[in-house]
């Protein structure tokens, strides 16, 4: 969705704090010639001065002016951060990096040892390190440096664990590639991108804590001076150079206001998800009633349980341009009809199932003549109660179908507790029951567990049972056995049979697997770029009498893989 | 403005009224005067005195038997009546002093204290400046005489008995020697206030003694009643420190002398004296006596004074200031400033020294860097060691004499006296157990020196006392800056002329 | 781990034992809480080593330092010996840990022993740095999360900008020029408020805002973060597929994977607020562990510094601890497993 808008936000927040970071180098490179007499010259009679405009923030206890000052600082300041940071950067990525390479006892010492020192106060590692180096600015950089690598080092070799894992750095192990080869060559580059991201927004932290080490005095020392050592001058002398504090802040709170910007961004641009959706959705209207609402529906036909007419989706872009996704279909489903929609993945499929829910995504235009599930309107905005006992569904992905911190028992009552009133004691009671029924072992455990205890084909047969409950009108399963092994696809496939048989609803089961809604479905679409392009019987497929070319080449890949897959297993 | 900024500011003000609703504004007890110590005292046995604060509760605590009254003059204590040559002498003890259980404090008490602080058991670090090298025996002659005899010649023994150092600890406290130190014998003290409680870190509490009756005159002639209780807590910044005097939390502190515009009530302590010391062992490049007054000449007391003080301290012509006890006053004995000149004879062009220096003089250690300054700005090289006060004393009082070539030197002067900095400079150094720590070869200094420890008339030794900074001020052995001064913010009603500019809490007043 | 204790495991799953049957030995909580035992005793060891290490380099003379600057050499020499000093390092070490196990952590070579002055000044740091936290986890999420919701699906554009700025530039403001603004304003600007010292309840407040706001700041804007992406999750789909109400869905479903996401995150933010807490006591003269050990530095009292930084480590190590305990005790998953991510 809309990745490109956020992308594009992502890179003016990027640019807005690149151009902050970029003026405050030309400051640090050009500021100390221009300004370098006036700010180190002393003049001790023309001391603590007010304002004026030959110095327009005063001088301060030498008699130099405090603005240029502020303004030479900068380069040390600079300096500092980025070396504090270069530091830990490169030693911890390096150290983190390495440890993922040796031995996992020596490993997991090291990560060990490692925790401990995460879980330190960086200001204190930082304040012991500076006294044992003696105040001054290379020994602040370091200690700051040094107090910033053990989080480097957990970071990466995190990140490096889940690269080292993946299959070709196992591969080019197995090719007895040197180990540093592979961290250089392999994970360091996996890595680059998530640890820059981290290393902008601890750079920020570093030039608060270098300055904090200033204002205990184990910081810069004079004659140098950086931002932070300005700002501890100027606070003793607050009240007669008020400016002695506020120019110094000012210039903190800018830098590290652009390294934040500038990190931010990154991530932005980096992954979509980390950025927070801006306006520009608003800009999408749903418009769920639109279009002519002349029935098409034809009287002579049997009443169907389900009937859409004419329904279209599409997206709209900032400028007012409609894209259509899916183009006016029409579908109808009788009772206790098992009806499949096939198509690649794209096709638009599952938007025009989640449309006939009602669950279509954000930012979606959606027009229809008629949507209707037996005696309920669908475009009339039904009431929440209405709408959970018409539609049910299940989803691809059983494991991310439920929340990971929450019982199922808990998750699964949710919608009897708010919709149909029932008590703690009838929904368990009705729950065990119906998982009874599909003939679940251990229902009782079942439900007292937490998602990631259980298998994907017992989540699907939890939402199966829930729906039983539910009595729907419309089963929508949207790839129910995709993400399941090959072993209980056939026992997910059979309860959704069962299902049908025991409540009389209506299901809509989409899948690009042509095996599957063969040997389920009553009837089965083709959808092919928005629209219906041919309607088959399963016996059709079968016996592959199909018309459409498309239809075709699915049917073609259907058996390429069937054979491949027969093959493999031989 | 916004949701979330207006929220966290309304949660914030909940909070803050919610906490100051239960408890009301700070506290006004005008029997109590809340004062603030930099860090904690490090014990509470005046012989072990360290830091200033301990000085400062000591004074508070121990009476001495001598001390200087607010014209700079010797005046008694304990003591009524003294007399001393360069030996020794015999100090006849006032009527009436008491210990906090009523112990009088007679001649024994006395001599019990004092020699227990000359012991070399003790370690006093301050036995030294109060009786010199050699050894002392304090003996009971009769219950109101006691008599010191010291097997090295020091005439400074009358300033030295009234260092705070040399207080008179009552026999209970020399009875538990850990308790004396933690301040958890409440019978061991001998001045006006006792110590009620000490909780490290938050609190100190000194009550006043309802049976002290003490007070040297100068003292009791103060407007103003002495406060009931004086409570002291414990922070360093002196920012801090000047907000809470304005904020009411606090009565007496210590604040930044370029700070005082705020407050109209202030009262300026002498602390001791800054000055620079060149050490002149082998390998130093100021054994050549024109480099140090090249150096002498490029540094101005006057911008000292205005950089670190912002000219609220006194500008020195010799280790002490003018107050003090035959101090030189003459301009004309120390180097004039004229850095243009040294500049432009490029008298220290290239010359490389080891400048090492502690951070802790002026805020942020600003009066070090003047010195940094105005030598590179002379083209001088100098390796410029800025380290923290420990680490400072640790090099340049250490025994390594070759590790620095300069220093800046600010001394506590308990003493009040020239010989706390003219010790610096001559007699024995510190290697060879002495304190001078500039190892110059300077014959006819010594002997002035040695002079002035045998001389016990005044203003004989005063006239030795003109010869001998004559003698260092020409060698530029050392060049004077200014006095080390510290300036206290007052609350309203609160009254403290701190006799002779030295700190002596006792000498606070509550106006009534 | 076998299936008849994973019920067991279910039933303990709310967090803390309801009874101690046998049964408990061999659960994942009886390993999670072992590991983490493990980890206590393993940070102690590593403590008790690195503070030990510390006074050994620290430059300048402890015995200088405590005998005072007109010492004689000959009386540092002695202060040297009484204070142990010369003893070989091997002998300092055992002498170390010896008064580690008996509790005083060593006499300080000024007054008392360490432990009797962490013993007063440990309440001043951890009321202020406890409550700190306390309102920043509260605050954070309530911030955070309150703003993600009311930003849903791009409403409110304003909020999210003014909120991602205004928490941007408060982040970016070192701890002492908070503290030293809001003394301006609530002390001698208001006088509602007392500017330093610990003398009265009410002069914790401003040390506590000081301390907590930035972290608040940082803080919220991980839990927004955290939240944006937990709305996309497909657990969230489900509930609209349920037609569960706004207020279950997000209190129910979201609040909890938001708390353990930034959870995971705030470990390393709470215990560095230890650190913040040192610098923040020095603003406003609290006489807590900060300025204790600050100065403890600079005097060289090297059995306080290595006491005091023994015992800030811990707490920050003690605090991850029970950060990883509050998560396990929310999501059952890091029972299993808490990778070092």
């Amino acid at each position: 969705m809309n990745e490109t808008r956020r992308r594009r936000r992502g890179n003016a927040v990027f640019w807005a704090g690149a151009l902050l970071i970029a003026a405050f180098v030309a400051i640090a490179v050009i500021g100390p010639m221009v300004f370098s007499s006036s700010a180190n010259g002393i003049d001790p009679l023309n001391a603590r001065k007010s304002p004026s405009l030959s110095n327009s923030f005063g001088t301060d206890g030498f008699g130099r002016d405090i603005l240029a000052r502020v303004i030479t600082a900068t380069r040390l300041t600079l300096l500092l951060t980025f070396g504090a940071s270069i530091i830990s950067f490169a030693a911890g990525t390096f150290i983190g990096v390495v440890v993922r390479l040796l031995g996992p006892r020596l490993q997991g010492a090291i990560l060990q040892v490692n925790a401990v020192a995460v879980a330190f106060p960086a200001l204190i590692l930082a304040l012991v390190v500076a006294a044992i180096l003696g105040p001054g600015s290379t020994s602040a950089m370091v200690a700051v440096g040094i107090a910033g690598i053990p989080m480097y080092i957990r970071l990466t070799s995190t990140l490096a664990a889940q690269v080292v894992n993946e299959d070709f750095v196992r591969i080019a192990e197995l090719q007895r590639v040197p180990r540093v080869v592979v961290a250089i060559r392999h994970v360091l580059p996996n890595v680059a991108i998530p640890l820059s991201v981290a290393a902008a927004n601890s750079t920020a932290f570093t030039l608060v804590e270098l300055s904090s080490l200033s204002f205990l005095g184990l910081g810069v020392q004079a004659p140098e001076y950086d931002y932070g050592r300005l700002l501890n001058e100027g606070l003793a002398e607050m009240s007669s150079q008020p400016w002695g504090v506020f120019g110094p802040s000012i210039g903190m709170v800018a830098l590290g206001l652009g390294i934040l910007l500038f990190g931010d961004g990154l991530a932005a641009m980096v992954d979509p998800k980390m950025s927070a959706p801006q306006g520009a959705i608003t800009r999408f209207i749903e418009k769920v009633k639109s279009g002519t609402r002349t029935s098409t529906r034809s009287t002579a036909e049997p009443e169907p349980a389900v009937a859409v007419e004419n329904l279209s989706i599409g997206t709209i872009s900032e400028a007012g341009d409609r894209h259509t996704l899916v183009n006016g279909v029409s579908l109808h489903i009788a009772p206790q009809e098992i009806l499949g929609i096939v198509g690649e993945s794209g096709s638009g499929k599952s938007l025009t199932a989640m449309s006939i829910a009602g669950l279509a995504p954000n930012g979606l235009w959606r027009t229809a003549s008629g949507m209707r599930i037996r005696e309920t309107d669908m475009l009339n905005r039904p009431a929440p109660s209405v709408l959970a006992r018409t539609v049910s569904l299940i989803y691809q992905d059983p494991m991310s179908t439920f929340s990971p911190s929450l019982r199922l028992e808990s998750q699964l009552g949710d919608v009897f507790r708010e919709h149909m009133g029932w008590d703690r004691d009838r929904i368990h009671r009705e729950l065990l029951e119906a998982l009874t029924s599909l003939s679940t072992p251990n229902p009782e455990r079942v439900l007292s567990q937490f998602p990631h205890q259980l298998s994907g084909g017992l989540l699907q047969r939890c939402l199966i049972a829930q729906a039983l409950l539910l009595d729907p009108e419309l089963l929508i399963a949207d790839e129910p056995t995709t993400a399941l092994d090959v072993s209980v696809q056939a026992d997910v496939l059979r309860k959704i049979y069962r299902f049908r048989a025991e409540s009389g609803a209506s299901i809509l089961l989409i899948s690009h697997d042509l095996g599957v809604v063969e040997e389920l479905c009553d009837r089965v679409l083709v959808m092919y770029r928005g629209e219906f392009v041919e309607e088959l019987t399963p016996a059709q497929i079968r016996t592959r009498n199909v018309q459409h070319p498309y239809t075709q080449r699915l049917l073609d890949a259907t058996l390429y893989l069937e054979a491949a897959r027969e093959g493999g297993d031989r | 403005m916004n949701a979330s900024s207006t929220r966290l500011a309304s949660v914030i003000a909940v909070l803050t009224l919610a906490l100051a609703g239960c408890v009301g504004g700070p506290a006004t007890d005008s029997d109590t005067v809340r004062a603030r110590f930099s860090a904690d005292p490090q014990s509470f046995d005046p012989a072990k005195l360290v830091g200033s604060d301990d000085y400062y509760a000591s004074r508070m605590l121990f009476d001495t038997l001598l001390r200087y009254d607010d014209d700079g003059d010797i005046v008694g204590g304990l003591a009524e009546d003294w007399d001393f040559d360069a030996s020794g002498g015999t100090v006849e003890l006032a009527d009436g002093a008491t210990c906090t259980d009523g112990t009088a404090i007679d001649a024994a008490v006395v001599a019990e204290s004092l020699n227990r602080f000359a012991s070399p058991d003790t370690q006093s670090g301050s036995k030294i400046l109060v009786f010199g090298n050699g050894d002392v025996t304090a003996s009971a002659k009769d219950s109101n005489t006691v008599e010191i005899s010291l097997s090295e010649p020091f005439s400074e023994l009358d300033a030295g008995l009234t260092m705070v150092a040399s207080g008179i600890v009552c026999p209970a406290g020399l009875e538990d020697l850990d308790g004396l130190s933690s301040g958890s014998v409440p019978d061991a003290f001998s001045g006006p206030f006792t110590l009620a409680s000490a909780t490290s870190g938050v609190e100190y509490v000194m009550e006043l003694r309802d049976d002290y009756d003490m007070w040297p005159d100068f003292v009791s002639r103060l407007d103003g009643r002495p406060p009931e209780r004086m409570s002291f807590s414990v922070g360093s910044d002196v920012a801090t420190n000047a907000n809470e005097v304005l904020g009411g939390s606090l009565d007496v502190a210590g604040v930044s002398p370029t700070d005082t515009e705020r407050f109209p009530n202030v009262a300026l302590v002498y602390i001791g004296e800054q000055y620079i010391v060149f050490n002149q062992h082998d390998a130093s490049p100021f054994q050549d006596e024109d480099l140090r007054r090249a150096v002498a000449r490029t540094l101005s007391g006057e911008a000292y004074n205005e950089v670190t003080y912002a000219g609220r301290s006194e500008v020195e012509y010799t280790m002490g200031d003018s107050g003090m006890q035959c101090a030189n006053t003459d301009e004309g004995l120390v180097e004039e400033y004229d850095r243009e000149a040294v500049q432009a004879e490029g008298l220290l062009e290239g010359v490389e020294m080891v400048y090492s220096a502690s951070n802790s003089f002026g805020p942020n250690g600003i009066g070090a860097e003047y010195v940094y300054q105005e030598l590179s700005d002379a083209g001088a090289h100098v390796d410029y060691q800025i380290v923290d006060n420990s680490t400072w004393a640790s090099l340049v009082l250490g025994p390594d004499a070759p590790s620095w070539d300069i220093t800046l030197f600010g001394t506590v002067n308990q003493t009040n006296t020239l010989w706390t900095g003219v010790s610096r400079i001559m007699g024995a150094p510190i290697e060879d157990g002495g304190r001078s720590m500039s190892r110059a070869d300077n014959p006819e200094g010594e002997q002035l020196a040695d002079e002035i420890m045998r001389t016990t008339d005044q203003d004989e030794k005063c006239a030795t006392y003109q010869e001998l900074q004559q003698n260092f001020l020409e060698r530029v052995d050392v060049v004077p800056l200014t006095a080390s001064v510290e300036v206290f913010a007052l609350a309203d009603g609160i009254q403290y002329e701190p006799p002779n500019s030295r700190m002596d809490y006792t000498a606070v007043r509550v106006a009534d | 781990m076998t299936s008849v204790h994973s019920t067991v495991e279910g039933r303990l799953g709310h967090g803390v034992p309801q009874r101690l049957i046998p049964a408990w030995v061999g659960t994942p909580w009886a390993w999670f809480l072992t590991r983490k035992l493990g980890t206590l005793v393993l940070s102690f060891v590593f403590l008790v080593i690195v503070t030990f290490s510390i006074v050994l380099l620290i430059p300048g003379d402890a015995a200088r330092a405590a005998a005072g600057p007109d010492a004689s050499l000959e009386v540092v020499e002695a202060t040297r010996q009484t204070l142990g000093l010369n003893d070989p390092v091997w002998q300092r070490f055992l002498t170390y840990v010896g008064d580690i196990f008996s509790g005083t952590l060593g006499t300080s070579f000024r007054v008392g022993t360490v432990s009797e002055q962490i013993a007063v000044r440990a309440p001043y740091t951890l009321v202020v740095a406890g409550a700190s936290i306390v309102i920043t986890l509260v605050l954070a999420f309530i911030l955070g999360v309150g703003v993600t919701v009311l930003t849903r699906n791009g409403r409110r554009t304003w909020l999210a900008q003014a909120f991602s700025w205004v928490t941007a530039v408060i982040d970016a403001v070192p701890v002492y020029v908070r503290g030293t603004l809001l003394i301006i304003l609530f002390a001698l600007t208001l006088g509602v408020l007392p500017a330093g010292g610990a003398q009265q309840p009410s002069s914790y407040v401003l040390p506590i805002v000081a301390l907590a706001i930035g972290p608040v700041c940082s803080l919220s804007r991980i839990v927004r973060r955290e939240a944006e992406s937990a709305l996309q999750a497909n657990y969230i789909r489900t509930t609209e597929g349920w037609r569960l109400s706004g207020r279950v869905v997000y209190l129910k479903y979201l609040l909890p994977n938001v708390v353990t996401a930034a959870l995971t995150l705030s470990g390393l933010m709470l215990s560095g607020m230890i650190g913040g807490a040192l610098v923040m006591e020095q603003v406003f003269s609290w006489p807590g562990l900060g300025t204790s050990v600050v100065n403890a530095i600079l005097t060289r009292d090297y059995p306080v510094i290595q006491g005091t930084i023994l015992v800030l480590g811990m707490v920050a190590v003690i605090i991850n601890i029970l950060i990883d305990v509050a998560l396990a005790a929310v999501d059952p998953r890091h029972l299993q497993s808490r990778s070092d991510a």
